[in-house]
C-alpha cells in the first residue's frame, strides 16, 4: 500500500465519518486541513520523523571560521543527528544543466561525483542527493530540479567524511580556553546549540561550534525536521509510511465524528488505528488522564 | 614501521565500541590524550631507540666543553625538535674514527685537578651531565686542539607526541606513532584498557562492555610489550648471552 496522499486522507477520513458529500458538507476545507494536520501531527510524533540531508550552504549562514561558531539557516531543524566536517577539496562544483526533472546533464563532465553525493545549487531542492551516474555527462538526482538552467552545481561528498564528536558546549569552551592537548588541522569535536535571540528571522535557528576553529571546511548535517503541515497544493504527502499515513484518516475521522452528532462511530474507527499508533495514543492518553509521568 | 596517531585511535574507538559520534564516551583529544600516556607509559618497558648522527656536533678549538645537540635530526618525524637522551652515548671523533672513553664527573674532576689551563690536544675522555632543561652538556680531557667534529650514536627517549610541532604539519592527526607491529598492538590495548577502566558503568553497558576485561587488556597489552622487548633485545644482542625466551 502506498503512502496516501491529502486527497485520499480527506476522502477516507470523510467517508469514516459517512460525511463525504458536496452538498451542505459539513466541514468547510479549512476544517478539513486543521483536522488532517492535527492527527498528522500525532502520527508524526510518534513515528519519530525520518532523516533529512543539508548540505553545508543550506545548514549554515557561512562557511568556517577561525573562532569556530558559525549561525544556522536551517529554521525546519528538530534533531541535527550527524554533522560531518568537509574540507573544501571533497567539493566539486561544475557547470550543469538542469532539465526539470531529475536528470543534470554536463558537458564539462562529473569527473569524480559518484553516488550519495549531496547536491546543491540554483534549482535544485535542498537534501537532494546523486542516485545514479547513468556516463560521464549525466547523472540522476533524488529530486526533480525545478528549473531548467545551467547553474554552477557544488557536489559534497560525505559518504566517507569525518563525523564531528557532539560534546556538551561547556567541554567545548574547556577544549577552547587550555593548550595541553595536541593540535589538529580538521575540526573535532562540536556542539550545537539553539541560540537565545529577540529578533524573528533569529528564532528556531541553531548555532554550530565547533573545535579545534579553522577554515576550510564546511559541514554537511543529517537531521530530523520538524513538523510541516500538508495541503491539497503544496506538500501534498505526509512524510511517514503506508501504515502511517492510513491512521492520520482514521484520527481525522474520529476527530470529525463528535462534532456532527455520530460520536458512536468513534470505538469502531479507532480500532482500525494501527496497533503501534494506537498503543501509543493510550499511553498518551492515560498519561494525560492520571497526571502521572510516562514511565 | 610507524603508524600515524589517527589509526590508532580508530582502533581504540573500536575496541571500545564508541562509535557513535553522537552520544560518545570519548572525544578525539581525550582519546588521543589517553594514547600518549599509554606510549609514554609504554615506551618505559622497551628499550630505546637508537639514533646515529654524522658530525653532530663539534667541539670547538681550546674549548673542553661541549653540548650535546638538543634537535632529533633523523628517524623521529613525530619529534618536537628537543630530543632527550635516554642515556647511552657514544662519541667518535670523526677525524681519526676513535671513540671517546665515558667517564663519570668526578673521574673527570680528578683527572683535571690541579691542571689551571686547559690541556688541549685529541680528547681521549668525556663526562657528561644534564641540566635542569635537559640540555646534555659535557666535558672532554683533555681539550681539543683543533676543532673536532664528532659522530654521535646515542638512545633517545620516546617522544610526548602531543608536543609535535613538525614543520609539515603539526595536526596530531599525522604524528606518527614510532612502534612495531607489537608495539602498536601493545598501544591499543593498553589505552583501551585505560579508558575502559575509567568508565562509568552505565557508559560501559552502552557499549556492550564489561568491565572487567579491563584488566585482562591490561595483561594482553603487557604481554605484547614484552615480546616487543624480547625483538629488540635479540635483534640487539651478538648472541653470546642467553636470549630472552617468551
Amino acid at each position: 500500500m502506498a503512502v496516501l496522499t491529502y486527497s485520499e486522507i480527506q476522502n477516507l477520513a470523510l467517508d469514516r465519518a459517512q460525511a463525504n458529500v458536496t452538498t451542505d458538507a459539513p466541514f468547510s476545507s479549512a476544517e478539513i486541513a486543521r483536522f488532517i494536520n492535527d492527527a498528522y501531527a500525532d502520527v508524526w510524533e510518534i513515528a519519530g520523523g525520518s532523516v533529512k540531508l543539508a548540505d553545508s550552504a543550506t545548514a549554515w549562514a557561512s562557511t568556517a571560521t577561525a573562532v569556530g561558531t558559525i549561525q544556522g539557516a536551517l529554521s525546519d531543524i528538530n534533531e541535527v543527528l550527524h554533522i560531518y566536517a568537509v574540507s573544501s577539496a571533497a567539493l566539486q562544483s561544475i557547470a550543469c544543466t538542469t532539465n526539470s526533472t531529475t536528470t543534470v546533464t554536463s558537458s564539462a563532465l562529473f569527473g569524480s561525483v559518484t553516488i550519495g553525493m549531496l547536491v546543491s545549487g540554483s534549482g535544485i531542492p535542498a537534501g537532494a542527493v546523486v542516485t545514479a551516474v547513468a556516463s560521464t555527462s549525466s547523472l540522476t538526482i533524488s529530486k526533480a530540479a525545478t528549473s531548467g538552467t545551467t547553474p554552477t552545481l557544488v557536489f559534497t561528498k560525505i559518504v566517507d567524511a569525518a563525523e564531528l564528536d557532539r560534546v556538551e558546549y561547556a567541554q567545548l569552551l574547556h577544549y577552547r580556553g587550555v593548550q595541553g592537548y595536541g593540535t589538529y588541522a580538521n575540526p573535532k569535536i562540536c556542539s550545537v546549540e539553539r541560540a537565545s535571540t529577540e529578533t524573528a528571522t533569529g528564532v528556531n535557528l541553531f548555532r554550530l561550534d565547533y573545535w579545534p576553529g579553522v577554515t576550510g571546511f564546511y559541514f554537511p548535517i543529517s537531521y530530523i525536521p520538524q513538523f510541516t503541515p500538508i495541503d491539497s497544493a503544496t506538500i501534498t504527502t505526509p512524510d511517514v509510511n503506508d501504515l502511517e499515513s492510513r491512521d492520520i484518516s482514521l484520527l481525522t475521522a474520529a476527530r470529525m465524528c463528535p462534532l456532527i452528532g455520530r460520536a458512536e462511530f468513534v470505538p469502531s474507527i479507532l480500532a482500525d488505528v494501527s496497533s503501534r499508533t494506537a498503543a501509543t495514543l493510550e499511553r498518551k492518553m492515560q498519561a494525560l488522564m492520571s497526571g502521572d509521568q510516562d514511565k | 614501521m610507524a603508524i600515524p596517531l589517527r589509526k590508532v585511535r580508530d582502533r581504540v574507538r573500536g575496541r571500545l565500541n564508541d562509535t557513535d559520534a553522537r552520544k560518545p564516551t570519548f572525544v578525539v583529544p581525550q582519546l588521543d590524550s589517553a594514547i600518549c600516556d599509554a606510549y609514554l607509559a609504554l615506551s618505559s618497558m622497551l628499550p630505546a631507540p637508537m639514533l646515529y648522527t654524522a658530525s653532530a656536533f663539534t667541539i670547538s678549538a681550546g674549548a673542553e666543553t661541549f653540548a650535546l645537540p638538543t634537535a632529533a635530526t633523523t628517524g623521529w618525524t613525530g619529534g618536537d625538535g628537543q630530543a632527550e637522551y635516554a642515556g647511552l652515548v657514544d662519541i667518535q671523533l670523526a677525524s681519526t674514527g676513535t671513540y671517546l672513553q665515558h667517564i663519570s664527573m668526578q673521574q673527570m674532576h680528578a683527572i683535571r685537578d690541579g691542571s689551571p689551563t686547559v690541556l688541549t690536544a685529541k680528547p681521549e675522555r668525556y663526562a657528561l651531565y644534564e641540566a635542569s632543561d635537559q640540555t646534555v652538556n659535557g666535558y672532554c680531557y683533555p681539550g681539543a686542539k683543533v676543532a673536532e667534529v664528532c659522530n654521535l650514536f646515542r638512545t633517545l627517549a620516546y617522544d610526548d607526541l602531543r608536543d609535535y610541532v613538525g614543520a609539515s604539519t603539526d595536526d596530531l592527526d599525522d604524528v606518527e606513532v614510532q612502534f612495531s607491529r607489537l608495539g602498536v598492538a601493545a598501544l591499543v590495548q593498553y589505552a583501551a584498557s585505560g579508558l575502559l577502566a575509567s568508565m562509568v558503568k552505565e557508559d560501559a553497558e552502552l557499549r556492550r562492555l564489561d568491565k572487567s576485561v579491563a584488566a585482562s587488556w591490561r595483561k594482553e597489552a603487557e604481554e605484547l610489550a614484552y615480546r616487543e622487548a624480547m625483538r629488540r633485545h635479540n635483534l640487539e644482542d651478538p648472541g653470546q648471552v642467553q636470549r630472552w625466551e617468551a
